[in-house]
């Protein structure tokens, strides 16, 4: 099983590399002239770096439970019943699948072939084979895992709740609103709450956080409270346009408030554990999720900025959180309490997050006023702004060079 | 167990939420067969990787849910068919080469989008679509027709000066009632003009507000006018654009 592990941590890694060279080139777009404008259209390069990224993060999440299973017994868990080993075969299967789907859903972007749909870009038979690998490596990791540990059974819980959610972007609804809500509520669902979830465990079992019964209680107590927040962030864009949302906005704000709260409380009890991945990733979460998400979910001050590039940067800010913590676990692949091996790329990747996130967070600050409350044109806004697209691209440089300096660590590391 | 519990309720509570919520969207209604094709049109050609709807979508153009009541379908049309010559400067639109049954179709989508329920609701001020560059809108006439009068030919060459570079008026301000660009509607402006100073006919309303644009700001609206037309505009180019608008009654 440690092949298929390593295996899924790379794919990820490579995920990675193809999606920061990618926003890469959507970033510089927004700079002016594009020699890539009928070659390389911005409408086919950004879903494809979206797919890329959620497939990274997805290979990661896999990977990541695996080996929380792996390591939840003395030895290898698919190696000894008969049952197990028989699970064992639908797991290689399984992880060679996913690879083959990896690589179409790449080859699809490439050739421009996603769909036109926000959120859901893999075309609908793509979707059903990836809920079904899903599906099947979550069904071997709970029918095996035995005793079932609070972080392996949260992780589960999240993933189960992400493989429904994949189903249910095969929904094409052909009324646009319809499929407008669909689409929120699946990719929104899928990233807020399932995902979360599921980084929620990856985050205290890196912490070291999975042995006493207080641990037990950190980590139910910040998924669950991660979840209320996630729900409530995803109904966002929709609450707004529908109903009084005074009632979700307060809950959000305790939600995001609470789940900040208890992770600083938990997290400060052993933060000498923590590698540099895990705070960044905590420090991520606490941004994206707790802080940007817990405003954007309130409608008074979502009305305003929705659509502009702070509505970008909470989605960019917790996948990265979650990838974050996926490159966390690679790290951890061998032994979960050292830290950090690859010290420039972790720079590198946090200086360019941190960078890129400063760029954008001024970009939608600036769009917010001058194209929402002043009332100038969305191509004059976007020319005011263009000095923060620069400091986003920036970003994204020093992002791309720590993806591909953390990959090669990783690879000569394992040979 | 306790924490369990809290866990499970939480993950439950949260998906019950979005359910509850939502469930009133998902409630269907017919769509006429030119917006449903419409509405493949806007797929099949991945528009939202570009354009947000109702907010959502790509953030590389602007937002188009009021699109159609703020440009109109004659210029939508024109846009599509050659959208370079419309910000030559700026961001490109891909041309797509829709057919024009095609392009009728996503027009009326469009339409069919401006007047749905999350479009009443969003923005809470509308998105100015603008953009500098020339405007070279087919329905502008020629203007030397050999038999046209004096105040025709006037007439003509005001409408040109309108819609063309360097004034492009007709970026900011549209002609169509209550349809707000950057600037204020200039639908009826030389009945509006005539009432709106006392003292003041509509023809020196018109030409104060062109070259001192400062002195008449309208209410709701920014003083973000250009104040260089003495100098872009020669005396007779600024008074055929005059003698153009003061053919705009209501």
């Amino acid at each position: 099983m440690s092949k298929i592990i390593a295996n899924l941590l790379t794919q990820s890694a490579l995920l990675f590399i193809a999606y920061a060279l990618l926003a890469l080139l959507g970033a510089v777009k927004f700079l002016g002239n594009d020699p890539l404008s009928s070659a390389l259209p911005y409408h086919q390069v950004a879903p494809w770096s979206a797919v890329l990224l959620r497939l990274a993060i997805m290979s990661g999440l896999l990977a990541s439970g695996l080996k929380m299973f792996a390591d939840s017994v003395p030895s290898d868990p698919l190696e000894n019943a008969e049952s197990a080993s028989q699970s064992a075969r639908i797991l290689n299967y399984t992880a060679q699948g996913w690879t083959v789907f990896v690589i179409v859903a790449f080859l699809f972007g490439a050739l421009g072939l996603l769909d036109g749909r926000y959120g859901m870009e893999l075309p609908v038979f793509l979707s059903i084979i990836q809920a079904i690998l899903m599906a099947l490596f979550v069904s071997v990791i709970a029918i095996n895992a035995r005793p079932l540990n609070h972080s392996l059974a949260v992780w589960l819980m999240g993933m189960f709740i992400s493989t429904l959610c994949t189903f249910t972007t095969v929904i094409s609804p052909s009324d646009p609103l319809q499929a407008q809500t669909v689409a929120t509520v699946a990719a929104g669902v899928n990233l807020n709450v399932a995902q979360m979830i599921a980084a929620a465990a990856i985050l205290f079992w890196l912490l070291g956080h999975d042995q006493s019964a207080q641990d037990e209680t950190a980590v139910y107590l910040y998924a669950g409270t991660l979840a209320v927040t996630g729900a409530l962030v995803t109904l966002a864009p929709l609450n707004l346009l529908s109903a009084n949302s005074a009632f979700l906005s307060v809950l959000a704000l305790i939600a995001a408030a609470g789940a900040a709260v208890i992770f600083i409380r938990w997290i400060t009890i052993s933060v000498k554990q923590a590698a540099g991945w895990v705070t960044l990733a905590a420090f991520l979460l606490l941004c994206g999720l707790s802080i940007l998400g817990g405003f954007s979910a309130v409608g008074s001050i979502s009305r305003w900025t929705l659509g502009t590039r702070l509505s970008d940067l909470q989605v960019t800010l917790i996948s990265l959180a979650v990838m974050t913590l996926v490159l966390a676990m690679n790290e951890a692949y061998e032994n979960k309490t050292r830290t950090n091996r690859a010290q420039l790329p972790f720079w590198l990747i946090s200086g360019g997050i941190l960078i890129a996130g400063f760029g954008l967070a001024g970009a939608g600050l600036v769009q917010t006023y001058l194209e929402r409350i002043v009332g100038v044109g969305y191509l004059e806004t976007q020319t005011y702004i263009q000095p923060l697209y620069a400091v986003w691209t920036l970003g994204l440089v020093a992002l791309l060079l720590g993806a591909v300096g953390y990959t090669l660590s990783q690879v000569f590391r394992r040979t | 167990m306790v924490k369990r519990l809290f866990f499970a309720i939480s993950v439950v509570a949260s998906l019950f939420i979005v359910v509850i919520v939502t469930s009133g969207w998902f409630l269907s209604q017919d769509l006429p067969p030119e917006v449903a094709a419409g509405y493949n049109v806007w797929q099949e050609n991945g528009c939202i990787g570009c354009h947000t709807l109702y907010g959502q979508g790509g953030a590389f153009a602007p937002d188009l849910t009021h699109i159609y009541e703020q440009r109109g379908a004659d210029y939508l049309r024109e846009f599509m068919v050659n959208p370079n010559a419309f910000h030559p400067d700026q961001r490109l639109m891909p041309r797509f080469g829709l057919t024009v049954n095609e392009t009728d179709n996503l027009l009326a989508f469009l339409d069919w989008a401006t007047k749905q329920e999350p479009a009443v609701r969003w923005p809470p001020r509308l998105i100015a679509v603008s953009g500098s560059g020339s405007l070279t809108v087919a329905a502008v006439p020629e203007i030397t027709a050999p038999e046209a009068s004096p105040q025709d030919a006037a007439i003509a060459r005001g409408r040109a000066i309108y819609s063309r570079a360097p004034a492009v008026c007709s970026t900011c301000h549209s002609l169509e009632p209550e349809v707000r660009l950057v600037g204020p509607s200039l639908y009826g402006i030389a009945t509006t003009a005539a009432e709106r100073v006392s003292g003041q006919s509509a023809e020196d309303y018109i030409r104060t507000s062109i070259l001192n644009p400062s002195d008449h700001i309208v209410e709701g609206f920014p003083d973000a006018m250009q104040k260089n037309f003495a100098e872009t505009l020669s005396a007779d180019e600024i008074n055929d654009l005059i003698v153009f608008l003061l053919t705009q009654e209501r």
